[in-house]
């Protein structure tokens, strides 16, 4: 049977009889590119989140004023200083990446564009995927500030072993981390390869993996694997099905064309 | 570690008669056991290196370095 609901667009839950994405504050529909639902705001106003010098903003249906390639919606909210946040992948490589980023407003997922667009993303898995794009590779310069200014303050590990780093305490409360490659992350973030591929990460999660980065795995807080990860491929001495010699990944659950190899950006 | 990510290997797998026999895959993870709260989730003793090796039918399985053996070729 079907999940009833499945990651897609940009990493939200699509509801599986409607059809629509939920972005916490409101539903969206890929088939009609729009939501489904005027965007509204706590404090009531006219034409919440507009401005005068953006007519796009004007429109309450539109997704991200109507550029998905360089905005990215949180939680249903047009709202940049909230919306967006985080890091991206930097190099390309696992031991110095800067990666994950943090949480918009709805307490849910966010993804930080990486380099390069999002054909298919993960079909019929985590993340992607649905007729579009993670984020895309024209990234603006809105979000390139961003992502620069919050890689200052947020330098990623130095190339080391690609072992597990030490778990955190789970009683620790005061836990803020934002880097899956440093340890358990806080609260759920989305890393980006420089693919454009999508790695969710869920609070007390981390993620290990080869220097490289082709290969990547979610772990839980204590490094065991959870088995959501990236595969740079296999050899075919022992996986003779094309399908797994190549870059893909796995989702436990998720099969695509009833394999366990699901294709990825490459 | 003896192996690398993507690199063939041999693991040794118990049947429930307690036959050993070995089974193709490939290195998908590795962990090091450095934690007491490492070594009760994964079973092994502190200073273990814990491997993850997919097999074929894309099925994996978690073990020590000392279950697996070199690929031939």
């Amino acid at each position: 049977m079907e999940p009833r609901f499945v990651y897609h667009f940009t990493g939200k839950e699509r509801d599986a009889e409607s059809g629509n994405d939920y972005f916490d504050a409101r539903y969206y529909s890929s088939a009609m590119g729009r939501f489904m639902s005027p965007d509204w705001a706590a404090k009531e106003e006219p034409v919440p989140y507009a401005t005068f010098d953006d007519p796009q903003s004007l429109n309450l249906y539109s997704y991200v004023r109507n550029n998905p390639l360089t905005r990215i919606d949180a939680d249903g909210h047009y709202d940049w200083d909230k919306a967006i946040i985080s890091l991206s992948t930097v190099a390309g490589t696992l031991g110095g990446a800067l990666v994950g980023g943090t949480v918009g407003a709805g307490g849910g997922t966010l993804v930080a564009p990486g380099v390069g667009t999002v054909a298919g993303g993960w079909e019929g898995g985590a993340l992607g995927a649905a007729g579009g794009a993670v984020v895309g590779a024209g990234i603006g310069k809105g979000i390139v500030s961003v992502l620069n200014s919050m890689s200052s303050s947020n330098q990623a590990p130095a190339p080391g072993p690609a072992t597990a780093p030490a778990p955190a305490n789970s009683s620790d409360t005061t836990n803020t981390n934002t880097n899956p490659f440093t340890g358990p992350v806080a609260g759920p973030v989305i890393v980006v390869d420089p693919k454009g591929n999508a790695i969710p990460v869920a609070g007390g999660q981390q993620l290990g993996g080869s220097k490289d980065g082709k290969w990547i795995q979610v772990k839980d807080a204590n490094g065991k694997p959870t088995g959501t990860r990236v595969d740079g491929g296999h050899p075919a001495s022992t996986h003779p099905d094309p399908a797994a010699q190549v870059p893909h990944a796995h989702v436990p659950g998720q099969t695509a064309n009833g394999k366990p190899w699901l294709p990825v950006k490459q | 570690m003896k192996y690398d990510y993507g690199q063939a290997v041999l693991c040794k797998l118990a049947t429930e008669d307690g036959i050993v026999m070995t089974r193709p895959g490939s290195v998908v993870s590795i962990t090091s056991v450095n934690t007491a709260e490492q070594a009760e989730a994964f079973g092994y003793p502190l200073g273990t290196v814990v491997y993850t090796v997919e097999f074929g039918d894309g099925s994996d399985k978690s073990v020590s370095e000392g279950d697996l053996d070199d690929f031939p070729g």
